[in-house]
């Protein structure tokens, strides 16, 4: 028999936070999951993966320069992505150190968790199961 | 070899972060026992200087005490390093600054980034600084103690990363002020008490 495998897509600018993900994500048992991750947004359109079931994605992904809002690009990543057809079954998580209520506001439409990079592990965890098994 | 360029949220500077808080906090706590008695004056010199060395982003702090009274709400400040506070006098221009310490006292902190639209308690306009207030605690005379904390001025020219107040940062604020709080609450109590129980013994 054959289990249901649940491709969860990470895009984030920092590669050691990519590798801890996925070695948190690979602890969650009872469901399979493929994670791929990514550090820059253009490589995840350009790729050809499987469309996800789960896009987890920070919001500053931009270098260290001089910009009014950095958290900005994300929020238009995140409209372009539940704009697009191919995604309309996918849910999108935030995974950010930027907890400003005004983002939890704007994002609220498009976003069916928003996650701060304080939270620990088995949160982290409970949150991914649960988002992807609907329970 | 080109140094890697790290923004706030990056586990190598979050770990050093980290740490640096830690340090400081035990140094806070340290610093702030040896304080005899209740003067928030000498609590708020002790413990400014600290938390700019913490989160070197902070540039002005206040300590101030809000008190309902029968027309006004009472604004009084402890202690500040700033000259450029302004708070509201009047009760019809404080309902949203009440109402914003209510929320802070209930959630323990509240805090905004460069937006408009929000109060100001600096001269300097509100969307060019990123602002954190934190709840310390309760006086036996009603009166409710709170950090004002807000970075310099940044015009959205030249804002970087590293300007915005991020999650770690808001959760060392937070415990700070519970341990500044705790401290404060119990040195008042411990006089009141002393106070209470030497007029029960001139009684007897």
């Amino acid at each position: 028999m054959s289990s249901k495998i649940f491709y969860v897509v990470h895009i984030d600018d920092n590669s050691e936070l990519l590798i801890f993900t996925e070695e948190i994500i690979d602890e969650i048992e009872g469901i399979e999951i493929a994670y791929t991750s990514f550090t820059n947004r253009g490589d995840f359109f350009e790729e050809e993966i499987e469309v996800p079931d789960l896009i987890i994605t920070d919001l500053m992904l931009e270098p260290d320069k001089q910009i009014e809002e950095p958290a900005q690009t994300g929020i238009d990543f995140i409209q372009n992505i539940k704009s697009n057809e191919t995604f309309k079954n996918t849910k999108i998580m935030v995974f950010s150190a930027r907890s400003d209520d005004f983002l939890k506001k704007e994002l609220s439409p498009y976003v069916v968790k928003y996650c701060t990079k304080d939270m620990t592990d088995s949160e982290f965890q409970q949150t991914i199961k649960a988002l992807l098994t609907g329970n | 070899m080109k140094k890697k360029e790290r923004k706030p949220d990056d586990p190598v500077i979050v770990y050093r972060q980290l740490t640096r808080h830690i340090s400081h906090l035990s140094d806070l706590v340290d610093k702030i026992s040896n304080i005899q008695g209740c003067y928030l004056d000498q609590i708020f010199n002790t413990i400014s200087p600290i938390i700019q060395q913490m989160i070197p982003k902070i540039k002005d702090i206040v300590m101030v005490g809000m008190k309902p009274g029968q027309l006004n709400v009472e604004y009084t400040v402890h202690g500040k390093n700033t000259i450029d506070i302004q708070l509201p006098k009047k009760k019809s221009s404080s309902n949203e600054i009440e109402k914003l310490f209510d929320r802070v006292s209930s959630e323990g902190c509240y805090f905004w980034n460069f937006r408009p639209d929000t109060p100001n308690f600096f001269k300097a306009s509100s969307d060019q600084r990123a602002f954190i207030i934190t709840y310390l605690s309760r006086l036996p005379n009603n009166e409710q103690l709170f950090l004002i904390m807000a970075t310099q001025p940044v015009s959205s020219k030249k804002r970087k990363h590293n300007d915005f107040f991020i999650t770690y940062e808001i959760n060392t604020l937070k415990l700070m002020s519970k341990i500044i709080g705790k401290h404060i609450s119990n040195v008042f109590n411990f006089e009141v008490n002393q106070y209470l129980m030497a007029k029960e013994f001139e009684r007897h």
